[in-house]
């Protein structure tokens, strides 16, 4: 909210706006204070003396402007507003108003006209241009725009949502008075009070309006507002636009009641109701649009159906105009929820419907009702006050809340004393009544946050200063709980993964569900996404079921902007849909290796990283976690490739890794000849759980170790080799360990040769070099019978 | 007599200096320091000097050796390193066989920070899903029905009984749940918003949440331990303003802002030109959430912070969007590899 200082001011001294800003945030009402925009060099103020037609153009009128120079210039004008009175203005020949427009003396339909009158527009207060500026008539003149005013800050305000009454002037000032230790002043209208006549108020449910009335004046003149309260509006952001309507939007500002203007001639019946819209109801609103209101929306009705949405935006069939005399003014409040609703389903939020929805103060409707009466019977000499009407209750019975001296003090670990306690509260409106350690408190009917005994402790501290309550730290003893196991994990994982030379990605959580879907096949490791019912977007409307694909999505970044060479991993929860409709949320480790991004930073020559990369860093990664040697078996399913994949076990199924299916790499439009491998660990999968590391006596004897080349039919693999060797070599061989595999010119096109070192070592002997060749020899033996091999 | 220390010293050096190779400077050395060397005489003479003259002469010339031998040595060494013995072709410019690092992201840096200094100040790390139910959400942190937050505007939901968790407070409701007081946790992890992206607005982003209930915690309690972590996190010189805020779980609830970490607190862009930059919201647990989960307000009290790491990562490093967290651009991940 805007809040023009010099408003503030006439209810509650107020010191430097910078400083008070500053305490207000500090109190929990975020303010700003903004001096006023600057106006550009050769403008001045000028009193129109007179204002005359154009002989020669209907639409123009020429004035004569006192700038105070001694002799006035005469200032061809278009505007509407432009009389005889008020200040204006002025822009003097060479003055530049922006966008290329400078001011020159020139012609206008033979009239030299010798400035010009400005719009707020043209000055660039505001984007009225609906008139030019108009000043009270007391205005100094021959000034510079600027220097008259500078006067005028503006202190922006952004109160909480549970704090409706600090959206007013009047609402701050008390805000303003509490925390200096002043006074001050609210507007104190005479009661506005006539018989009802006629007029009735129909109230269908109320919950949904606590409180409704009307006040009916005869003999206004619709007309432009008096200087001082245009100009309020326009530095308070409300665009003026007519005294009947400016008089409600001044008290809405002045008292945050928004009020709303019936023109009374169109009113149909003198029977005003309060209810929800039924279906098929439809009205035309003030900005011209028709609309159809939800069922939930409160509607404003007479005789002839809906003429307003109740505080959200009035009628066009009933709104005031140029012809209006006489004027139903509505005050009402309503149930913050209903307007939040209607809001919310007509897609509108108005300066009226913000209040509503923080909650407007039902006994506070009367008191604005008056003050706008006020006003207007001022604006409008003859004017006359001649119905009042009203529905729902005036006064709700107060709320009270008793206030223990020692809640202050178990809260906020000091003891304000009771001067303070009294003296903040009474000055923000509470009452106060001294008890037994403690006081009695009644709530006003205003703040309607105020409920229990915590929030008045707010009210203490926060007025009394939060910077006056002393820190301490005073922790006793150990909590007693450990870190999460499932969080323990996590940053386990990241760290071995960061060990292995990764960058680690963090991936958003929500993703493009449809896309996803279809690269999952049936295997339930990889699920179908878990969708959002209201998602931002269809390529963030499901939650990620695996890293994966984040994964891959990562790459695709990566190679549209500088390189494919990437090494990354994630340590992330997926979601999969469960068992009656929850969700489950799995910890998985994902990691990718593509192009040559393992290899040694600045190392000459990039070597691509292949199948055996990944298994090697899945393998560590597994051991370092698990405390386990995992087995790579079988292949990896969709979004993997069956040909260049392999399910990890360690006890238990981990997860998978390999190459990508093509559907992944045609989806993240990664080309087939990029190397590219992905692998996905669950890190809470049922395996072993990592034990204690024990000491292991080192080897007090000798190793024999010999070198074994074979040669295999092609199909034969590694693992059935080994399988062999360790079953064959017995206790004695303590590791077979492969250190080439061949295949060429030497050899047939169907075999492979294979070649191990083998290292022998007994606990408690040097072996015989005879024991050794004797084992050597059963190995082979074992070999060629059972494997087809030969010693190449 | 007495001048001729110093010169010599003067000359010495610059010659010694403009020696190109090892054999200029050993010829130097010997003119100079050798048996017959100027130095050498010079010392040999103060022998015949008047016995008041013979300490000051004699230790300046002691002074001109040490200095020239250490000169000689000093060149010496310079123009043997900066010889290379070309001829077997070794190039020891060639570039450095960098082993790859492994870069953690700034986001989790920060985070990590984060945890550490709140652990050392005996907070447990505790968990909780990131699917979370309206109860545990909101009805369990005194959020009523009809509040904006519960709608679909603002939140994201799966079904009517299950959303995107849109804070970390849930685990606080989780964690008393299962305990007796005092707790004294910490909970990080993802939130989800249905906030659009822009610079700094993410749908879902990180949050660390905390709690401590016990009997007499207090406001100044808070107060206390924030100040620590600030001083802690963003060093000594921060400046730290509290101020009200609003939260339905926490009364009173408080906002902190620090210093901007940009400006020093003079005001510039980053904290719109306050000198103010907000960090988190705060406050002591609101009486309906211990009672909730069955604790007594009479009893015990305690207070809940949250702040928002994504947040922190961008303060602390001054990164101008918070997009840059969530798109995993290696170049931009790979410039926080320097561990701080």
């Amino acid at each position: 909210m805007k809040i023009p200082v010099s408003w503030l001011a006439e209810l509650v001294p107020v010191g430097e706006p910078v400083e008070l800003a500053d305490r207000l945030t500090e109190a929990g009402l975020e303010s700003h204070a903004s001096a006023a925009v600057p106006v550009p060099p050769g403008i001045v103020t000028g009193r129109i003396l007179a204002c005359e037609r154009h002989p020669d153009a209907d639409r123009l009128s020429v004035c004569t402007v006192d700038v105070g120079e001694g002799a006035p210039r005469t200032v061809v004008c278009g505007a509407p507003n432009a009389k005889a009175g008020p200040v204006g203005a002025v822009a003097l020949p060479g003055a530049d108003l922006g966008g290329g427009l400078v001011v020159a003396e020139r012609k206008v339909r033979g009239v030299v006209s010798r400035g010009m009158l400005c719009s707020e527009r043209e000055l660039g207060l505001s984007d009225n241009h609906e008139g030019i500026l108009l000043l009270p008539a007391d205005t100094p003149i021959g000034k510079p725009l600027g220097d008259v005013l500078r006067g005028e800050t503006v202190l922006e305000t952004a109160p909480f949502a549970n704090r409706g009454d600090l959206m007013s002037v009047a609402g701050v000032a008390r805000e303003v008075a509490a925390l200096q230790g002043t006074r001050w002043s609210p507007p104190v209208p005479p009661p506005a009070r006539a018989a009802a006549g006629e007029w009735r108020v129909e109230i269908e449910d109320a919950e949904d309006c606590p409180r409704y009335a009307g006040r009916v004046v005869e003999g206004v003149r619709a007309g432009v507002s008096p200087s001082w309260i245009a100009e309020r509006l326009s530095r308070a952001g409300v665009r003026p636009v007519m005294n009947l309507v400016d008089v409600t939007n001044y008290v809405l500002l002045e008292t945050g009641h928004p009020l709303h203007a019936f023109d009374r001639e169109r009113l149909r019946g003198r029977t005003i109701g309060v209810r929800r819209a039924r279906a098929g109801e439809s009205l035309v609103t003030l900005d011209g649009k028709e609309r159809a209101p939800d069922p939930g929306t409160l509607l404003i009705t007479d005789d002839s159906g809906p003429i307003a949405t109740a505080g959200i935006l009035g009628g066009a069939s009933t709104a005031v105009s140029e012809r209006t005399t006489a004027v139903f003014l509505e005050g009402a409040s309503f149930h913050p929820q209903r307007v939040r609703a209607g809001s919310r389903a007509l897609r509108v939020s108005t300066d009226a419907s913000a209040r509503f929805e923080r909650g407007v103060d039902p006994e506070g409707v009367d008191a604005a009702l008056d003050r706008a009466v006020e006003i207007l019977l001022a604006m409008c000499p003859g004017a006359r006050l001649v119905h009042s009407v009203e529905a729902g209750v005036a006064r709700p019975s107060p709320r009270r809340v008793t206030l223990r001296n020692r809640t202050i003090v178990r809260l906020l670990g000091v003891d304000p004393g009771p001067a303070v306690v009294t003296r903040v509260l009474e000055s923000l409106g509470f009452g106060v009544t001294a008890r037994a350690e403690g006081w009695d408190v009644t709530v006003p009917s205003f703040r309607r946050d105020v409920s229990i005994e915590e929030d008045l402790v707010e009210e203490i501290a926060r007025i009394h200063g939060y910077a006056r309550i002393p820190e301490t730290s005073r922790f006793r003893g150990v909590a007693g709980q450990t870190t999460d196991v499932r969080a323990e994990a996590y940053w386990r994982a990241r760290a071995i993964l960061l060990s292995l030379g990764l960058t680690e990605v963090v991936t958003p959580g929500l993703v493009d569900g449809e896309r996803e879907g279809a690269l999952m096949g049936a295997d339930p490791f990889f699920p179908r996404p878990v969708p959002v019912r209201n998602p931002l977007s269809a390529d963030r409307g499901s939650l990620r079921c695996s890293l994966s694909t984040a994964l891959a999505q990562v790459l695709a970044t990566n190679r549209a902007r500088a390189s494919a060479d990437i090494a990354v991993f994630e340590v992330g929860r997926v979601f999969a849909p469960a068992a009656n409709g929850t969700v489950d949320e799995r910890l998985r480790a994902g990691m990718l290796l593509a192009g040559s991004g393992l290899a040694a930073e600045g190392a000459l020559g990039s070597k691509c990283s292949d199948f055996f990369d990944m298994k090697g860093l899945v393998e560590v990664y597994v051991e370092q976690f698990w405390g386990v040697r995992p087995r790579c078996e079988g292949f990896a399913p969709l979004p993997f490739s069956r040909a260049r994949s392999a399910a990890v076990v360690g006890g238990a199924p981990i997860g998978y890794f390999g190459a990508p299916d093509d559907s992944l790499r045609n989806v993240f439009d990664l080309p087939a000849e990029l190397p590219l491998w992905i692998a996905e660990l669950d890190l809470e999968a049922a395996a072993v759980q990592p034990g204690e590391v024990w000491f292991e006596a080192l080897p007090r004897y000798p190793a024999v170790v010999r070198d074994l080349a074979l040669v295999v039919d092609r199909s034969r693999r590694n693992e059935d080799l080994v399988a062999v060797i360790v079953e064959a070599g017995g206790e004695l061989l303590t590791e077979p360990r492969l250190f080439d595999v061949y295949e060429g010119a030497q050899l047939a096109a169907t075999e492979k040769s294979l070649a191990y070192t083998l290292v022998f070592r007994a606990t408690d002997r040097s072996l015989t070099h005879y024991e050794v060749d004797h084992l050597v020899e059963r190995i082979v033996r074992r070999l060629e019978r059972e494997l087809g091999a030969r010693v190449r | 007599m007495s001048e001729a220390p110093r010169e010599t010293l003067e000359r010495a050096l610059r010659e010694i200096e403009a020696a190109g190779d090892p054999e200029a400077v050993d010829v130097l050395r010997v003119r100079y320091l050798g048996r017959k060397g100027l130095v050498t005489a010079a010392l040999r003479s103060v022998a015949a000097l008047p016995e008041t003259e013979r300490p000051a002469a004699g230790q300046a010339w002691n002074e001109v050796r040490r200095a020239l031998d250490g000169a000689v040595t000093a060149r010496r060494e310079a123009l043997d390193s900066a010889s290379t013995p070309a001829d077997d072709g070794f190039d020891p410019t060639l570039p450095g066989r960098r082993p790859p690092l492994g870069v953690p992201h700034v986001l989790m840096q920060t985070l990590a920070r984060m945890i550490d200094i709140f652990r050392s100040m005996g907070f447990a790390v505790a968990d909780g899903p990131e699917v979370e139910t309206p109860h545990y959400n909101f009805t369990a942190l005194n959020i009523p029905e009809g509040h904006p937050t519960r709608e679909e505007h603002d939140s994201f939901f799966l079904s009517d009984s299950l959303l995107l968790r849109t804070q970390t407070s849930p685990v606080q409701i989780r964690v008393m749940q299962g305990s007796r007081p005092p707790v004294r946790i910490i909970a990080p992890g993802r939130v989800y918003r249905r906030d659009h992206f822009d610079a700094s607005h993410s749908p879902f982003f990180f949050q660390l949440e905390a709690l401590y209930v016990d009997e007499d915690v207090t406001l100044g309690d808070l107060k206390g331990t924030l100040r620590e972590f600030a001083r802690r996190f963003f060093g000594a010189e921060v400046n730290m303003r509290f101020r009200g805020g609003y939260f339905p779980f926490t009364e009173p609830s408080l906002e902190l802002d620090i210093s901007c970490t940009v400006c020093g607190g003079r005001g510039c862009p980053v904290c719109k030109g306050s000198g103010w930059v907000e960090i988190l919201g705060c406050g002591m647990v609101h009486p309906n959430v211990l009672r909730g989960v069955g604790w007594d307000p009479e009893q015990v009290s305690g207070f809940a912070f949250g702040m928002g790491p994504d947040r922190m990562a961008l303060l602390r490093h001054r990164i101008p969007d918070i997009r840059h967290l969530y798109e995993n651009d290696v170049r931009f991940l790979r410039q926080f590899r320097r561990t701080t």
